[in-house]
């Protein structure tokens, strides 16, 4: 699934530096969106805002708040849409991806593919140009 | 802080929201707390920082409207809507909307000017870096802090100071003419000293030529007492000259000066005083 490639490869850029816990490079608005439709778009019953917030702090350094903007305008762009689920006792809200959000997933994918791409170039090509 | 007062806070300080985007927002981190469990509770609590760090996060995924900037191959594009309009041209119509009706919510809170002028990419552009990059994905700043106060006065609040300014008319307006009256006063007693400056300068010059006249017409008839005639007379042009210079001196460099510490001043209390209304 190319959502679990998108999070190895933002995890994979947004490396640690050692001792410091600190990221060496931030993560903009689109490729926080991106991270967010890869990890919902994993369950197709939906997930919620919690665990959302757990996974993504898996691999990018975000405080617990910050999410919360990120799916709310998600969800008002019609990529996200929740439902109301029953779960011990309590309503719980899941969000889930929607057609619209699939299609903006692939195109970050397919962007953020291109975007790595030159990047390694630079990285490890810049002797060609000689 | 317990889970009850930081929620009934959160929710104080989302009052001027629409009721709809505040449930919402507290549903969320209701739902939030819950399903962080009641054993690591204080941490979660801590860890979504206070309740007006948070409220102020809540609101700037509000004002983004459907905009916002973002890093492509191809650089940096300031507005979402544009760059969504080339890849999803057949969504293009709801993309506006979702950024109007972002606008529109926006507008109750601090609705930035250049959302309606989308050219003004610049502008944007800014605005974006400092509300996203520092106040929400960013670490926690203190410019958020320093952020809170400037809320936007709610209507009420205008209502009652306009009613209050219209109560109190007689009061402020003796007061009015009071400080334009000292005002004015010292005006007048500056215009009078400088103008007699000018006549003590004027006066020196010309009885300084006058007296060395007088002493070259007597130079002939008596040559000692005539010398020192000139002499004093040449003292007293030194002293005019000397004053004449101050004066244009003053008025060239302390005038310029005073004015632009008035400038200054009134900047000061008025500008940023415009801004909090």
């Amino acid at each position: 699934m190319p959502a679990c490639c998108i999070l190895q490869r933002a995890g994979a850029f947004v490396k640690r530096r050692k001792g410091e816990d600190r990221m060496v490079f931030n993560t903009g608005a689109a490729l926080l969106d991106a991270i967010v439709l890869a990890v919902v778009s994993h369950e197709t019953d939906g997930t919620y805002g919690y665990k959302i917030t757990q996974e993504v702090r898996e691999v990018i350094e975000i405080s617990e708040s910050t999410l919360y903007p990120v799916l709310r305008r998600l969800q008002k762009e019609e990529c996200l849409e929740v439902h109301d689920m029953e779960c011990a006792g309590r309503n719980r809200r899941y969000y889930v991806v929607t057609e619209k959000g699939r299609a903006q997933l692939n195109l970050y994918i397919s962007e953020w593919y291109r975007y790595s791409a030159k990047l390694n170039g630079i990285f490890e090509g810049g002797l060609k140009h000689e | 802080m317990s889970r009850e007062q930081f929620m009934s806070r959160l929710t104080e300080l989302l009052q001027d929201l629409s009721p709809a985007e505040r449930e919402e927002a507290i549903q969320y981190y209701n739902d939030y707390l819950d399903d962080a469990g009641d054993e690591n509770l204080p941490e979660v609590i801590a860890s979504l920082g206070t309740p007006e760090e948070l409220a102020l996060s809540i609101r700037s995924g509000l004002n983004e409207g459907g905009a916002e900037g973002e890093f492509t191959e191809s650089g940096y594009h300031a507005g979402r809507v544009h760059s969504q309009n080339e890849i999803m041209t057949t969504n293009s119509a709801d993309v506006q909307k979702t950024g109007e009706q972002g606008t529109e919510q926006a507008a109750q809170n601090e609705a930035p000017e250049f959302e309606k002028n989308p050219d003004n990419a610049y502008y944007q552009k800014q605005y974006y870096e400092n509300t996203q990059g520092k106040g929400v994905y960013g670490r926690r700043s203190t410019d958020e802090g320093e952020l809170l106060p400037k809320k936007k006065m709610s209507a009420g609040m205008l209502a009652l100071v306009i009613t209050l300014a219209i109560f109190t008319f007689p009061l402020w307006i003796g007061l009015l003419a009071a400080v334009f009256g000292i005002a004015f006063s010292l005006l007048c007693v500056l215009a009078a000293l400088a103008f007699s400056f000018v006549v003590i300068a004027v006066a020196l010059v010309v009885g300084g030529l006058m007296v060395i006249g007088a002493g070259i017409l007597e130079i002939a008839a008596a040559p000692a007492g005539a010398l020192c005639i000139v002499g004093a007379g040449l003292i007293l042009l030194a002293f005019g000259v000397l004053f004449t210079w101050l004066l244009v001196f003053f008025c060239a460099k302390g005038i310029p000066a005073t004015w632009n510490g008035i400038k200054r001043l009134w900047n000061k209390i008025f500008h940023r005083g415009g801004k909090r209304a």
